[in-house]
């Protein structure tokens, strides 16, 4: 065995230090095991890390300012928790189709899929209410364009569409800082957590024991990353003498965002004054 | 299980055929064809960016290739990761350090962290303590023992790293960058190990910038750039003037 180092300077002399095991071959043939639950999850951090990650998957010439996507949506939600009339609950059903269509086919189909299960989720918490009598129609459908409403616009944007939007909305700055730094964080966090399974599985050549605690060690190495991580993001974007504001991003208002914009207006103006009435 | 046995020529450890692979749109490697033997210290030197990292995460299976092959024992590595078992098998014979030394320490102190590997393996509890002390005893980490990881020098956990990829006993070592933020000594002393397990039998990839260092220890080189590699022996290098001159400049 090698104990003291400085008395080895030449490698092929102490060779018979090295213990017999590692000079033999191993010939390690596992038993049978089951395929581990621990790496199931990876696929799902990539897409989240993807997501993160991604520019809008909406092309260029077709998008809107991403203020317009972001007044939209809160304009949507607003109407439909505000009004209790059916047909302005078809009318926002109408308008969010027609602004569906617009919107590649991959990505339609994918925000119809996402929308569908979250929906059935929902009717089966809702099922109850439908044997007391208390069940509304009404309500599941103002639910169903709330969630379509919602994962167009998750799906249509991106992360850096969002700070945009949040900057134009004159969001204080110190809290698009604290966003764009938890996103930030979020990233590195996601990477480092997948690299973190890949080392797990490469040293798991058996049936590893409880995934619950292998978890549990992961977490906790994850959590002592992200506090460091935290204070190592600040001093960097410090050190780049950032003050905590954003500059100007270039994104060019177009006609048909006032347009959409502007009837935006109306439609809550509209519909204030259709219910009160 | 042994999908290999009906090979003849198993001294061939990694057959590199034709392999393409960019992200996204952007291109890293363009048919890329070496082969990596038993017994053989290779040293992957090239650019920063030049596509080394990228290649040992295709030999591992973590990112996919967008042609071409990579065999093991020669087998694609693909068959042997679709497998559960086999994909135990190639984990326990390639032993990988990857670069950043942080993800790969989970456990609560640097026993288990050792013994992490062997506990999985049906070696006998003594087996698995004769085991991680030979493996502290290597580094010279006996010391260590009840530490925790997390809270180690950098090289240090490097350390206990390399020790929890020895104590699974495996055929063939890829260290990306084992060598970079260390002390020359530090350096000189890893490198002392490398080159004993390299003559014990163990095939070495490394990943390093330190030509300087490692010329005595490695037997060939691959030399990355323009998305190409390119394999060439020690005596090719040491005696082409114009390639010791790129190697000595990464
Ligand atoms: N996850 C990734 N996404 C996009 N590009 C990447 C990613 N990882 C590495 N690259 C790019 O691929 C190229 C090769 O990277 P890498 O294999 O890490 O190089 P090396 O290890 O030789 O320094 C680099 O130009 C790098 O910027
Ligand atoms: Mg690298």
């Amino acid at each position: 065995m090698v104990s003291d180092h400085s008395s080895h300077n030449d490698y092929e002399s102490t060779t018979d230090s090295m213990p017999q095991w590692l000079i033999h071959d191993e010939n390690y043939h596992p038993n049978s095991v089951k395929n581990s639950g621990l790496l199931k999850s990876e696929g799902i951090i990539v897409k989240l890390l993807d997501r993160l990650q991604a520019e809008s998957s909406v092309s260029k010439n077709h998008r809107l300012h991403p203020v317009t996507y972001l007044v939209n949506l809160i304009v949507a939600l607003f109407i439909l928790s505000y009004t209790s009339l059916v047909y302005v609950v078809w009318a926002v059903g109408i308008i969010e189709a027609a602004m569906l269509i617009t919107l590649p086919g991959e990505l339609l189909i994918k925000i119809l899929k996402r929308s569908f299960w979250l929906l059935l989720l929902d009717a089966l918490v809702y099922i109850p209410s439908f044997f007391l009598g208390t069940f509304n129609w009404l309500f599941l459908i103002k639910m169903f364009l709330i969630l379509i409403a919602s994962i167009t616009y998750a799906s249509s944007t991106s992360v850096f569409d969002f700070i945009i939007a949040l900057k134009q909305l004159h969001v204080p700055n110190f809290m698009i800082f604290q966003f764009d730094i938890f996103v930030k964080h979020l990233h590195v966090l996601g990477m480092q957590l997948l690299q973190m399974l890949h080392a797990v599985e490469c040293r798991t050549v058996g049936d590893s024991r409880s995934h619950r605690k292998l978890w549990s060690l992961i977490v906790g190495n994850l959590y002592l990353q992200m506090v460091e991580l935290g204070k190592e993001l600040f001093d960097a974007l410090e050190a780049r003498a950032f003050t905590g504001k954003y500059a100007y991003m270039v994104h060019k208002i177009k006609s048909t965002d006032i347009l959409v914009l502007c009837a935006d207006v109306l439609a809550i103006i509209a519909v204030i004054i259709i219910q009160i009435h | 299980m042994d999908i290999t046995e009906n090979t003849n020529d198993t001294e061939k450890l990694f057959s590199i055929h034709n392999l393409t692979f960019g992200y996204q749109d952007k291109n890293v490697l363009n048919e890329v064809n070496f082969t990596i033997n038993r017994g053989e210290f290779v040293c992957f030197m090239g650019p920063n960016g030049g596509g080394k990292s990228t290649l040992l995460q295709m030999m591992l299976g973590f990112l996919k290739q967008q042609s071409g092959d990579i065999f093991y024992k020669g087998c694609n590595v693909t068959e042997w990761l679709n497998d559960p078992q086999l994909k135990r098998e190639y984990h326990q014979q390639v032993g990988i350090l990857f670069q950043n030394v942080d993800i790969q320490l989970f456990n609560s102190t640097v026993y288990d962290e050792i013994a992490f590997g062997p506990k999985q393996m049906d070696i006998p509890e003594e087996e698995i303590e004769n085991r991680v002390n030979d493996c502290l005893n290597i580094f010279g980490l006996n010391h260590l023992k009840e530490n925790v990881p997390y809270h180690l020098s950098g090289g240090e956990k490097r350390e206990v790293a390399l020790a929890s990829v020895l104590a699974l006993n495996p055929d063939v070592i890829l260290l990306d960058e084992p060598l970079v933020g260390l002390t020359y000594g530090n350096r000189a002393k890893l490198l002392r190990v490398f080159g004993q397990l390299n003559h014990i039998g163990k095939t070495i990839i490394m990943i390093t910038h330190y030509f300087d260092q490692v010329k005595d220890l490695a037997t060939d080189y691959v030399i990355f750039g323009n998305h190409d590699a390119q394999k060439k022996t020690r005596a090719q290098v040491l005696e082409d003037p114009e390639l010791l001159q790129i190697v000595s400049e990464y």
